[in-house]
């Protein structure tokens, strides 16, 4: 077997946790380790190392569903969503969409409806966390542009801050449990809309109002000056220049 | 040839792979390590907590930089983006040299993440040859390969590794990176002869030594750097030391961290059987 033909069976095997046939063939045995084994082991081996990612991602999820219950949910997902990023930190993306089916899907989830929001809340801290940190707005050089060019300007979010709507209290439910002592605790009603900031090494989670998520969408999608005054937005982004939420315009 | 930076300070002695754990009592209590050793992939992000505290430990303590993203033996196109971030880190951190595992982790766009092994034959040699090249053609720096530990022996491996590794910086015109538990690791899994091992060593490219523990399982020993160095490692690693005694010398423990004191009390071990060994050569 050739040594690219190899790799690529290889790692098929790591991703699908499946063993090839014809791979085998190629493996001697060693007195203590039959070719099944050696495959079983980096499975294993690759396995744990995306489950401890995941459980290090979403603390808050692991305590509400327990570490046992956790890993197998995890093991579920890793099993159809092989890595694709070098960086390990910039796996788990899409875990929060799976955690939403799953509360679909399973009857012991149906009560954490709340819980594929959670998840999402919990990748953004963890994108927050990694991001670079908050340039200052250069106004100065938006003040040269003309009238024209400003009206035409596109704002630019801080890496470092992360927003989201929720139909949940994602935010009071995140909070309860970061500092969990153990105690029965009843989840409050209210939807909630949290924004996530990283300010030097602290990150601040907190409400934000309806209006501010609107006019953050809009921002976000890539809008510019003239549309968010026409939204009638406008009026906000003073202060998300002032907490540094917009770094830049283009 | 070296590029990373002009005021690169020289390595010496024993030290620990810096792992963040161990950061705030390091900054604050400065304890006597001769240099620390970076994870590179771990502080590749653009902000987070690392940053700022890597500035300041570069203030005091020599640095290099282990890596485990490159995919060296991998048949995938060369992730030069990586390597240019793995360079500015080098620089910013000042550090003395860049390492990496001669294994691959990634193909068909599936990245492993875990160090996985290669046959050691004609084929591969001359791909890691030219893949080690290219490295260091990117880096702008020689770069030290490391020995892995291994879980699976290929039938197409008709070289020993140690001929393998040999044949490979000698060809490739890079550095090694001795570890000296994935030898033994590798010796109770296949049978290697880790003396022999180390006695063939092309030790004048030897340049930098790890040394970690194993854990046992059922019917093998996975490298799981989750132990103290075990008393067969360290008497491969006086035997190494033998032949040169001023390699430098680092203590990896990577999973189940203990207390700095653990590491500490580790490094004293690896200084005092340096100390014994040139005692016993002057």
């Amino acid at each position: 077997m050739k040594l690219q033909t190899m790799q690529e069976v290889f790692i098929k095997q790591l991703s699908q946790f499946e063993s090839d046939a014809t791979f085998l063939t190629q493996l001697t045995s060693t007195s203590s380790l039959q070719p099944e084994q050696q495959i079983e082991i980096y499975q294993n081996n690759v396995r744990g190392a995306l489950q401890s990612c995941l459980a290090q991602i979403y603390p808050v999820c692991c305590t509400i569903l327990g570490e046992q219950y956790f890993k197998q949910l995890a093991k579920g997902y890793i099993q159809h969503h092989p890595s694709r990023h070098s960086d390990l930190n910039g796996y788990g993306e899409s875990f929060s969409a799976f955690i939403s089916e799953q509360c679909q899907q399973r009857t012991e989830l149906f009560e954490f409806s709340y819980l594929g929001d959670l998840v999402q809340l919990e990748w953004l801290y963890h994108a927050v966390y990694y991001a670079a940190s908050a340039s200052l707005f250069d106004f100065d050089a938006f003040a040269k542009l003309s009238a024209s060019q400003q009206e035409n300007s596109v704002f630019q979010l801080a890496p470092c801050f992360q927003f989201m709507a929720s139909d949940f209290p994602v935010l009071s439910i995140w909070q309860l449990n970061r500092s969990a002592t153990g105690e029965q605790r009843s989840v409050p009603n209210n939807a909630e809309k949290v924004g996530i900031f990283r300010h030097e090494n602290q990150i601040s989670l907190f409400e934000i109002e309806p209006l501010e998520v609107d006019a953050l969408s809009l921002i976000q999608s890539g809008v510019s000056l003239q549309t968010l005054v026409q939204s009638g937005v406008d009026h906000l982004l003073p202060t998300f220049i002032q907490k540094g939420w917009i770094v830049g315009f283009g | 040839m070296s590029v990373l930076a002009s005021n690169v300070r020289p390595i010496s002695g024993v030290g620990i792979g810096l792992r963040s754990q161990h950061i705030h009592e390091i900054l604050t209590t400065l304890p006597d390590l001769d240099w620390l050793e970076l994870l590179a992939d771990n502080h590749l992000a653009e902000g987070g907590q690392s940053v700022d505290q890597l500035d300041s430990i570069s203030k005091h303590y020599p640095l290099t930089l282990h890596c485990v993203g490159m995919s060296l033996a991998s048949v995938e196109p060369l992730d030069l983006e990586y390597c240019q971030r793995i360079k500015r880190l080098a620089k910013r951190v000042n550090a003395s040299w860049i390492s990496e595992h001669l294994c691959f982790s990634a193909a068909l766009g599936v990245y492993s993440h875990d160090l996985l092994p290669i046959p050691y034959n004609k084929e591969t040699l001359a791909h890691c040859v030219q893949r080690v090249q290219q490295i260091q053609e990117a880096l702008g720096d020689r770069l030290l390969v490391e020995n892995v530990s291994s879980y699976m022996t290929f039938k197409n491996s008709d070289m020993s590794e140690i001929s393998f590794i040999s044949a490979l910086a000698e060809q490739a015109d890079c550095d090694l990176l001795i570890d000296v538990n994935n030898i033994y690791v590798n010796q109770l899994n296949h049978g290697l002869d880790g003396k022999a091992y180390i006695d063939h060593l092309p030790v004048e490219r030897v340049r930098e030594i790890h040394l970690a523990g194993y854990q046992q399982q059922e019917n093998f020993v996975l490298d799981a750097h989750n132990n103290p160095v075990s008393e067969p490692v360290w008497a491969l690693y006086q035997r190494l030391i033998e032949r040169q005694p001023n390699i430098p010398t680092l203590i990896e423990w990577d999973n189940d961290i203990p207390p700095l004191q653990v590491l500490l009390d580790e490094v004293k071990k690896a200084r005092q059987i340096i100390q014994r060994v040139k005692e016993a050569q002057a």
